[in-house]
């Protein structure tokens, strides 16, 4: 069986995608801040860390957001055409 | 010459100062690496926004490379570097939580490392200040020598491997106050060892001496 050429797939699993290894981030990430919670040692240094680290994340997420704000996520994209058809390095 | 180490005062009414203190127990210093280290993942933090932004820059400015506003191309190069910046500060984060986690505490009565490896493990290892036979202190490298910070050693009786506080700051003070903290360990425990023997001959019963026959 040959590969189909043709095969549509739609925006959203793209969000999909980028939501599990965000789910993955968030993981790690919990568990970071639990240490520095749980441990007894979330002074100073921590807090201006644990402070610096939110915001630069949400800025990060705020442009994410931003800039995929105009994507229809039930529309569908072919893979090959419409991909990397528009890559052209020659 | 003082060889007091300068570590920030604790305030008193922090107690315990570390998970595990007892009540008995006074702090004589908590040390973390030296800041260097963590300045080193700063500039690592740095260097890879930098990186991001250089390589955006030579493409769409001098290869002239027009990456298309829509389309799942762009929604794929979106998420991509998306996830290279999250990936940046979730990797900093994590150097920081553990250095902020590795903890060297010396008391009056001993010493205790704590050690966290990674998310979910982690290390708390104790020794008696009377256990601890030779500390010793290295510089080792061009670095360490400049910026005045190294390892320090504490060999113990036990077989065990060496007892070591790793890139922290002042060595030599430290391995003073340790020798300092050892000794006077030494003293209370020799001074109460004379006490029970003092009371133990007061309440011992009185020498008879044998009657000849």
């Amino acid at each position: 069986m040959g590969y189909n050429k043709y095969m549509d797939i739609p925006y959203y699993f793209l969000g999909l995608l980028y939501l599990v290894v965000l789910g993955f981030y968030l993981f790690i990430l919990f568990f970071n801040l639990y240490h520095l919670f749980k441990f007894g040692f979330f002074d100073f240094t921590g807090k201006i860390n644990a402070f610096i680290f939110c915001g630069a994340w949400t800025i990060i997420i705020f442009f994410t957001w931003y800039f995929l704000s105009e994507i229809q996520w039930f529309d569908t994209f072919n893979l090959w055409d419409e991909t990397f058809g528009q890559i052209s390095f020659f | 010459m003082s060889f007091v180490y300068p570590v920030k005062k604790i305030p008193e009414h922090i107690h315990p100062v570390f998970p595990g203190q007892f009540a008995d127990e006074e702090v004589i210093f908590v040390i973390r690496r030296h800041w260097s280290i963590i300045l080193n993942y700063i500039f690592r933090l740095v260097a890879a926004h930098l990186i991001a932004i250089v390589i955006i820059i030579f493409l769409v400015y001098l290869l002239q490379w027009e990456i298309p506003t829509e389309g799942p191309l762009y929604v794929l190069m979106v998420m991509a570097v998306s996830a290279y910046f999250l990936g940046a500060w979730l990797f900093y984060i994590h150097e920081f939580v553990d250095y902020h986690l590795d903890l060297w505490v010396l008391t009056n009565q001993r010493i205790v490392d704590i050690e966290q490896n990674g998310l979910f493990n982690r290390t708390v290892s104790e020794l008696n200040l009377t256990k601890v036979q030779d500390v010793t202190y290295e510089l080792s490298g061009k670095i360490q020598t400049f910026l005045n910070y190294g390892t320090v050693f504490i060999q113990t009786a036990s077989e065990k491997d060496r007892f070591s506080f790793d890139q922290v700051a002042n060595p030599q003070n430290v391995s003073r106050q340790i020798i300092s903290a050892m000794e006077k360990a030494n003293t209370r425990v020799m001074q109460k060892q004379a006490q029970i023997m003092q009371q133990e001959q007061n309440h011992a019963p009185a020498a008879t001496t044998p009657q000849k026959l």
